[in-house]
């Protein structure tokens, strides 16, 4: 009896040596590693595949899935870099992590990889986001492979049912608005939850109403009170909004219960798999409405970047110039619109009319409606403080002029 | 045990038995604490790329900061009131869960399931159930009421439903914990208790009680130190809002810290959040030693 | 008198219902979601009775890789039970048995260490663990996580040990055994029940846990199950979390534990409740 005890006892330490040993092992991996968000897993391998990258290059490539959303990917990122290493040799980087992480001094500058005439093949607009966006002190720290703007989305058939035309203002669409709205459709509404999602709404329609939200100006107020009206006065945006994340607000469109929306480019994917409702004459894309100063949406963009803690920086930049290059650019973008933008060899090249996107996103290029993204150095803090108290706002906790007061003396502190 | 050892033997001894375990915690525990102690007196902000002395500033800027009292406030208020809650509802389930009836045994069995599901998938579950629109507790509460209540958009109705959450999560521990002190008093207190014409209340706070009272000091601390620290709650819930009224101590060391790389505002906050445990844990331990030896 | 008895019970069966209920209802409606099929997700007023599928099982198995992620959670709380359980035990032992000035002082210090948020220790901790090239390792991941779970676990077990009549020990080194022999043939034995229950709660603490492994793992060879919450994905945005393939993970990894509260649950409410924690 007390010697089985004993047995059961030095197995369960055997067992718990072992364990910590199974690991002793470590691999030597030679393989350049590629964080991408779980979505872009396949498309990057497959274009990597298509285009023989290490039939070319001798390099061979693991792409693995980063975490997809930014509090846990700077998390990650964070420990790591500070540890002295990297999970990834190569990162697919959003806005705001690119922000954290080029502030910081963690990436690498990519311009020995290109001479000048390689920006020849960018637009205008889109080279004004690659300065503010993806240099910092001259250096460029991350080469954009996607250009996504934020789309007017509207019902065709329910305005064409009620004789009516899609708002050009902000006043019309209070107008457009009250006629819309019945017991089981709203005419307008966002995902405005926490967490990356109110913020970019703000921004945005501050930007229509001219101004940067981030300096908390007469710009800022106009844009809440716009959204306050919107939800509280007019009754033509639902409050339960505030909690919503895009998917939500995009299922509310294809149930009939929205009937417009602005949204960024996944839904026309998301619309697409819809196959029992979508038709062409039931969506339609407009021109964002004009707010008090301008017609516009801002762009996000993803973009490669190295961080310096990668030991092989040398191969990394090689695959950072096979994804970018003017040669290979429009193949990619062929391929998969995560690596569409308007760059002159995609545009060009792709067929346009085929893609949805593509001619959307040409569309609103032409009409000059895209513009830089609402910047600020510390974007993430900054983003906080406008969200913390646009949802406060939003919610009636305080005052448009509190939001005012509190956000300058935030951004103040913020400065210092 | 151990008293007609020489002294150096049992030192010998209490060093092989304890060694290890403190070797380990405190390797992997000391160094993160004074680092974050030593960088609370540092202007350390990664994005600035800036490492400057500043004396108390970080500590005296952080109570200068209005939403930064409110996010201690609510910290305060979140932590007592869910543990109050837990302690009565699990002494309610405790009672419950040692009486007699048919199928206690899978009851006692579900009673487990909040506790073992990951925190921020119940947090995500409950924000769906709470949703304006698809949820199920908002749909039930409508065709009871009529009302279309916002459970996650109005303010107070968030920070109810963040505490409703914790409560549901931690209840069930705290009450299996407690059936267990209840089952270590012998029935024959209870016996006299009610030949003496004591009723069901009295004999809980004669008896009961006291018997457990050692038992919820020491349960207590825990779950005020392991809800003190978690965010997945937060997370998974509400992320801090709407507003910042859902924001607590820990969740705002996050932010500042991983988000907004502004370490030194992040480290003087985790000393805060520290002496605030210290100094309950040191009110818990002096009750629990206070109990230990009365009851 | 009688119809005193059938009311008492009455309102007991209806307290245990509620109960029951109040329980149930977030897990149902986990499950349910889970068995859904995401276009009937978004339904005003909620769907009671959708079509069950299991799409999105196979939805999430595309996403993650599942069996690896799988074996390493096993591996990473058995591991980190043993180590807490083994070292907690052995401390216990040493705090409840040897009086050393100064002892109590150490056993408080080691119940305050788990007050720092774990957010602010994990820079930190990421350069101690490089410096010993654990790095993407599980033993890695078992050697912290076992770290976390000491302070409580020493905690509870000190409480155990007292309980322990000592004479038997003190009989037995008389009789001359040694005293690995009076752990392992007394003292053990006499708390098994505890040692049970603690491995119990050790081994759920280390199986939710999501940081850790986020943040000290980077190759499928250490990732857990819960980081696959971070990399789950609905479309091309970094922010919108499926919900129906959270609640589908969710159930993967609640399936487990529920497994083993089912099967254990004779070792945590009687281990438990045959010495009571105070």
């Amino acid at each position: 009896m007390f010697k089985r005890k004993g047995k059961f006892l030095v197995t369960l330490v055997v067992l718990a040596i072992l364990l910590v040993s199974v690991n002793l092992v470590t691999f030597a991996a030679d393989e350049l590693v590629v964080g991408v968000g779980g979505w872009a897993v396949e498309p990057t391998k497959r274009a990597l595949e298509e285009l023989n990258f290490t039939e070319k290059t001798g390099i061979e490539v693991t792409v693995t899935t980063r975490p997809g959303s930014p509090p846990e990917f700077i998390s990650q990122m964070t420990s790591s870099i500070l540890g002295g290493q990297t999970p990834y040799d190569v990162i697919d980087l959003e806005d705001d992590a690119a922000i954290n992480f080029s502030r910081s001094g963690w990436l690498v500058d990519l311009d020995p990889i290109y001479d000048e005439e390689f920006w020849d093949d960018w637009t205008p607009g889109m080279l004004e986001m690659v300065d503010t966006w993806n240099r910092y002190e001259g250096e460029l720290f991350r080469i954009p492979h996607n250009y996504e703007t934020q789309y007017f989305f509207y019902r065709k058939d329910i305005l064409e049912e009620k004789g009516l035309e899609v708002p050009q203002s902000w006043e019309e669409m209070i107008e457009v608005g009250k006629e819309l709205t019945t017991d089981e459709m709203y005419a307008f509404s966002d995902g405005l939850a926490k967490g990356g999602y109110l913020g970019v709404y703000v921004s945005y329609l501050t930007q229509q109403a001219g101004g940067n939200p981030f300096d908390f100006g007469p710009e800022l107020r106009e844009a809440l009170k716009f959204i306050h009206d919107m939800i509280y006065e007019y009754e033509i945006f639902p409050s339960s909004a505030l909690n919503k994340d895009f998917d939500q607000v995009n299922n509310d469109f294809v149930n009939d219960r929205v009937a417009m929306m602005r949204m960024w480019p996944y839904f026309f994917d998301y619309q697409e798999a819809q196959e029992d409702w979508y038709s062409d004459d039931k969506v339609g894309v407009a021109l964002p409405p004009k707010g008090p100063e301008s017609r516009s949406t801002f762009v996000a963009s993803w973009g490669w970047a190295i961080p310096n803690t990668s030991d092989k920086i040398d191969a990394a930049k090689t695959f950072i110039e096979f994804m970018t290059s003017v040669e290979n650019a429009p193949k990619l973008a062929e391929m998969n619109t995560w690596f569409l933008s308007p760059r002159h060899s995609i545009m060009e090249e792709i067929n346009v009319e085929e893609s949805r996107l593509a001619s959307n996103l040409k569309k609103y290029s032409d009409a000059g409606v895209i513009s830089s993204r609402p910047f600020h150095p510390n974007f993430r803090q900054a983003s906080s403080i406008v969200e913390e108290l646009s949802s406060a706002y939003l919610t009636n906790q305080i005052s448009l002029d509190e939001v005012i007061e509190r956000g300058q003396q935030q951004m103040q502190a913020l400065e210092e | 045990m151990f008293t007609n050892y020489s002294k150096l033997k049992k030192y010998l001894i209490f060093a092989i038995l304890v060694g290890p375990a403190v070797l380990l915690r405190f390797s992997t525990s000391l160094y993160p604490i004074f680092r974050t102690i030593y960088l609370s007196f540092f202007d350390h902000n990664l994005m600035e790329q800036v490492h400057r002395y500043i004396g108390l500033n970080n500590y005296t800027s952080l109570l200068n900061d209005q939403t930064i009292i409110d996010v201690i406030g609510f910290t305060l208020a979140f932590i007592t009131i869910s543990v109050i809650m837990q302690l009565v509802l699990g002494m309610v389930v405790a009672n419950l869960l040692n009486t007699k009836f048919i199928g206690r045994k899978i009851v006692r069995t579900l009673n487990l399931l909040p506790w073992v599901i990951p925190v921020i998938v119940s947090g995500y579950v409950f924000r769906w159930m709470l949703n304006a629109d698809y949820g199920l507790i908002t749909d039930w509460v409508f065709r009871l009421s009529g009302k279309e209540v916002q459970f996650l958009i109005d303010s107070f109705l968030a920070r109810g439903s963040l505490i409703l959450l914790n409560v549901w999560r931690n209840t069930p521990f705290m009450a299996i914990v407690l059936l267990a002190g209840l089952q270590s008093i012998p029935e024959e207190l209870y016996e006299a208790a009610k030949i003496d014409g004591a009723n069901w209340f009295q004999r809980f706070l004669n008896i009961t009680l006291p018997a457990s009272s050692s038992t919820i000091v020491t349960l207590g601390l825990f779950n005020i130190i392991w809800q003190i620290a978690n965010i997945d709650i937060i997370l998974g819930l509400t992320q801090g809002g709407p507003g910042s009224s859902t924001t607590v101590i820990a969740y705002r060391i996050y932010q500042l810290g991983m988000q907004w790389f502004n370490w030194g505002r992040a480290s003087a906050l985790s000393v805060y959040l520290l002496l605030i445990v210290a100094v309950i844990s040191s009110i818990a331990l002096y009750l629990y030693r206070k109990f230990e030896f009365t009851s | 008198m009688k119809s005193q008895k059938t009311r008492n019970k009455i309102l007991l069966y209806f307290g245990i219902s509620v109960f029951v209920f109040i329980i149930l209802v977030p897990i149902y409606w986990l499950f349910l979601t889970a068995l859904t099929p995401r276009t009937q997700l978004f339904s005003v007023p909620p769907n009671y009775f959708p079509d069950f599928t299991f799409d999105n099982f196979i939805n999430l198995a595309s996403q993650v890789p599942f069996l690896s992620y799988l074996t390493n959670s096993m591996i990473f709380s058995v591991g980190a039970v043993l180590v807490s359980v083994i070292l907690s035990f052995l401390a216990a032992y040493g705090f409840a048995r040897i009086e050393i000035p100064g002892s109590n002082i150490l056993l408080f210090a080691l119940v305050l260490t788990m007050a720092i948020p774990e957010i602010v220790t994990v820079v930190p901790l990421f350069q101690i663990l490089r410096n010993f090239n654990m790095i993407d390792t599980i033993r890695g991941l078992i050697l912290v996580m076992g770290s976390v779970l000491i302070p409580f676990s020493v905690w509870v077990l000190v409480t155990f040990v007292k309980r322990v009549p000592v004479e038997i020990e003190e009989a037995a080194i008389v009789d001359g055994a040694t005293l690995p022999q009076v752990l392992f043939y007394i003292v053990i034995p006499a708390m098994k029940p505890s040692l049970v229950t603690v491995t119990i709660i050790n081994f759920i603490n280390a199986w939710n846990n999501l940081l850790y492994p986020l943040v000290f793992s980077s190759s499928i060879k250490a990732k857990t199950l819960t980081v696959s919450i971070t990399e789950i994905f609905q479309a091309r945005t970094p922010y919108g979390r499926p919900w129906e393939l959270i609640s589908t993970l969710g159930v993967t990894m609640v399936l487990p534990m529920i497994i083993l509260v089912f099967v254990a649950q004779k070792g945590i409410v009687s281990g438990l409740t045959s010495g009571s924690l105070d």
